[in-house]
């Protein structure tokens, strides 16, 4: 029983993260109908930042992960500004941009970085002990960060004005412009808003597993399984899928093979596209923000 | 007020408008008429930029706008209130309000605003929490008339509003467009219900084939319409 | 008679020019090598260019049928010694029956969605071939050492002789897609690219055609794949992954669809060109990004457009042509 609950933990644990990465792919999506397939490259460079930023200048863990999240928002807006934002009307054009983004952003990686794996050293040693389960003080960390990170992100959608102009943008467009919403300089803020988040993700992941120039690519699957889990996506079903991806896994690998977690998720991926496309991808391909 | 001068463009497939001239003055309300597919949208999205492709000239006040983007249109005064309505459907009516008076930028402006509106458009007073969503087809027309109207325009640009409506709602929708002319606002109507339409405006235009092929006054168009339906025994 | 006699004439270059490749580099050493694997890529284009160009979905799993052909050639020639001729056909029916079962949920898909899918078939496919370690000889998979077999008392074990037998498939790929666009089937593609909603109300079953070109190109991939097994004599997942599609994708947005020459140009351009500048290995994919991003921002009409608008060039051309005099 307790094992069980440990496993919960770790899983809740990683999937708050998932659900980080998710929510800007399901909000650029939203707002564009593009997939961003970089967006993991982004995770990957901010987990690299973090790491640069604790091991060799010393910085604190906390600064060094908001100096993260601010350099994701720098670089989601320069990635709209130089290459998307001259594919908005074709989505496909999009995609193979960002392909061509994770060959740039990996082999930058690669050669500041190695191909190593790089492993932090521990920043918060100790952990917190009750009832036979454990939770490290880094771990600890970790879930209040994400949580604060995605209750502000809701407040955000649903209290600001910001916020509430990006949910009009995604249900009704040409609407959207014609009640003054300029909406260039929102789909950039949402690229912003949500590269910020993945690379503050990325922060976290760095500290609690090695990370390598690779690891891009797999959490970009990660965040395309749980936005169609989390039906593409309203913001609540992202989240709701990022935790219910981090369990699962969590569960498969504690109690069937490990080897095979990854194919078990890019299975259902491939089911939920095939079988409910409408429903997520949609005609409208709407957001329900 | 407005003034559209020679105006063609369409979408990526083709054009659609071809030398399309006409105007609105200050507190006046013009119906543009015609049958479907004539271009009637078409002309009110080349005012509000979104329109793909649009050549020759609209002015705003004697200011051109062919080279401003959508939403600095809104800056200068032009409501839109789209076909279908087009409400922000899983926001509440309120946001829905609120979200029209966008470019006011101001916390208690927009309340201020809000409550405005809501006095002009009864109706949704009691439904300001309800998701706009779940309102009837007449009450999203009302949102969308009042989330155009709640930033205090000078043009209105009303794209279908009887559609799908039932009489009594259209009645009831026709009037209360009636009164948003207050304050010399102006208000071009496009309507596929050109009787309805003229009752209510002072000049109407008829597009056909992306062309304007009749202009005058309303009730010299109603009159020809009129005869024009008697002819071919169909109304409405 | 004359435009029979011109094209008899260009297919007499193309073949004395592909013959003559080794005579010029050399039948052994790494040019001939090089000019192997332009070929095979070429070959790769071709398959994904009958999905991509010609059916307009843009597959992110192509290199993992050719890995399947590959992985099964390599264990069917070293558990039961089967011959590198076999293996072509058996390599080509087994990625033929992946793509197969596959296409069950990638022919309800489109665009984006297609895409999407895809990359979560080649991800799969690539962590079996990472997984099933005893087929597959795990991430550092499987060596290789056979040669062809003599066949009509010719000899293919040297690299210059293997290059005839790329060269051949090359040409005979190339003749036989030329073949099946003319066919009704092309003609069911053509309309399912131009629009699919009329296609369906003029009877063509769509999904099947969607299945037909998905299978017959995976089909091509496998075969290919018996070839890169052959020529390099060893396999491993990397080989093939998503980026190898991805860079498919590239080279027959640089070489089109259609052409012979195309996607021999779009290969060389990004197998040799890296070569030739001696580019660090950290850098060249940098330039494949570079190429790709600055492909999809200059082309006005975008990268699929510019295949519509080849399209109807070509249809076009093709209406002046009468096929029929009936």
């Amino acid at each position: 029983m307790t094992d069980l609950i440990q496993q919960l933990i770790n899983g809740l644990l990683i999937g708050g993260l998932y659900a980080l990465v998710a929510l800007g792919i399901s909000l650029v999506f939203g707002l564009t109908g593009m997939v961003n397939f970089a967006h993991g490259e982004v995770v990957m460079l901010g987990g690299y930042l973090t790491f640069t930023l604790t091991q060799s200048f010393g910085m604190p863990f906390l600064g060094s992960l908001v100096g993260s999240l601010l350099a994701g928002g720098l670089l989601g807006f320069a990635m709209d500004r130089t290459t998307f934002r001259y594919t908005r009307g074709t989505p496909m054009n999009g995609l193979v941009i960002s392909l061509g983004l994770i060959m740039i952003f990996q082999s930058l990686a690669m050669t500041i970085w190695g191909t190593e794996p790089l492993t932090m050293d521990v920043l918060f040693p100790g952990a917190f002990q009750q009832w036979g389960l454990s939770l490290s003080i880094q771990k600890a960390i970790t879930l209040v960060v994400t949580a604060v990170l995605i209750a502000g992100f809701g407040l955000f959608l649903v209290k600001s004005r910001a916020g509430r102009a990006l949910r009009a943008l995604a249900q009704e467009p040409e609407a959207a412009v014609y009640v003054g919403i300029p909406v260039e300089r929102y789909i950039a803020l949402s690229m912003v808003i949500g590269t910020a988040l993945a690379a503050a993700a990325g922060a976290m992941f760095a500290a609690l597993f090695s990370i390598t120039p690779f690891v891009g690519t797999s959490l970009t699957a990660k965040g395309f399984i749980v936005v169609a889990l989390g039906g593409m996506g309203s913001a609540a079903g992202t989240i709701a899928g990022g935790l219910l991806l981090g369990v699962m896994e969590a569960l498969g690998a504690g109690y069937i093979s490990a080897a095979f977690t990854d194919a078990y998720g890019l299975l259902l991926f491939l089911l939920v596209l095939s079988f409910k496309p409408a429903g997520l991808f949609g005609v409208s391909g709407r957001v329900k923000l | 007020m407005l003034a559209i001068d020679r105006l063609s463009g369409g979408y990526r497939g083709g054009s659609v408008l071809f030398d399309v001239s006409l105007s609105v003055g200050a507190g006046e309300i013009v119906a543009l008429i015609g049958p479907n597919g004539a271009g009637k949208t078409s002309v009110l999205r080349a005012i509000s930029r979104t329109l793909p492709q649009s050549r020759g000239a609209i002015s705003l006040n004697g200011e051109d706008i062919m080279r401003r983007t959508g939403h600095q249109v809104v800056a200068l005064g032009v409501a839109h209130v789209p076909e279908g309505r087009r409400v922000f459907p899983r926001l509440t009516v309120r946001d829905n309000i609120a979200l029209g008076a966008f470019v006011l930028d101001d916390h208690a402006k927009t309340a201020e605003a809000v409550a405005n509106a809501t006095d002009v458009f009864p109706a949704l007073k009691s439904r300001l929490e309800q998701l706009a969503g779940t309102l009837s087809g007449g009450e999203q027309q009302m949102l969308a008339l009042a989330r155009g109207f709640v930033s205090n325009p000078k043009l209105m640009l009303l794209d279908e509003p009887s559609l799908g409506l039932s009489p009594r709602m259209t009645d009831e929708v026709f009037a209360l467009i009636e009164r948003l002319r207050t304050g010399g606002r102006s208000i071009l109507l496009v309507e596929q219900n050109a009787i309805l339409a003229l009752e209510i405006a002072d000049r109407g235009y008829v597009i056909e084939g992306g062309r304007i092929v009749t202009e005058g006054r309303s009730d010299e168009l109603r009159r020809a319409e009129l005869l024009q339906q008697s002819y071919l025994g169909h109304a409405g | 008679m004359s435009a029979r006699v011109s094209n008899l004439a260009t297919w007499a270059v193309v073949l004395a020019l592909l013959f003559a490749v080794p005579s010029v580099v050399g039948f052994d050493g790494a040019l001939i090598n090089i000019a192997v694997v332009i070929a095979i890529n070429a070959i790769l284009a071709f398959s994904l260019g009958i999905l991509f160009g010609y059916a307009g979905q843009m597959s992110l799993a192509h290199a993992a049928f050719y890995g399947i052909g590959a992985y099964t050639a390599a264990n069917i020639a070293l558990k039961w010694g089967v011959s590198f001729w076999w293996c072509l056909p058996i390599a080509a029916l087994a990625a033929m029956l992946v793509a197969a079962i596959l296409s069950i949920v990638v022919t309800r898909m489109e665009g984006i969605v297609f895409s999407l899918g895809t990359y979560a078939v080649g991800e799969m496919i690539r962590l079996v071939f990472v997984n099933w370690w005893q087929v597959t000889g795990g991430p550092q998979g499987l060596s290789f050492q056979r040669r062809p077999e003599s066949i009509f008392g010719l000899d293919f074990t040297t690299r210059g002789s293997f290059y005839y037998v790329v060269a051949a498939i090359l040409v005979l790929s190339y003749l036989g897609i030329r073949k099946l666009m003319k066919s009704k089937l092309g003609w069911w593609f053509v309309a399912l690219r131009e629009n699919p909603v009329l296609a369906q109300s003029l009877g063509i079953n769509v999904h099947l055609a969607k299945a037909i070109v998905f299978i017959l190109s995976a089909g091509l991939a496998g075969v290919v794949g018996v070839l890169y097994l052959y020529n390099f004599r060893h396999i491993s997942p990397e080989a093939f992954s998503v980026w190898e599609s991805i860079l498919l994708i590239l080279i027959v947005m640089i070489g089109g669809v259609g052409t012979m020459a195309g996607p021999i140009i779009g290969a060389a351009v990004f197998l040799v060109l890296p070569e030739v500048l001696r580019l660090p290995p950290t850098v060249q994919p940098v330039l494949i990004g570079v190429v790709l991003i600055l492909v999809v921002v200059l082309l006005p009409r975008g990268v699929v457009g510019t295949f519509e608008d080849w399209w109807k060039a070509r249809r076009i051309k093709g209406q002046a042509v009468p096929k029929e005099a009936a």
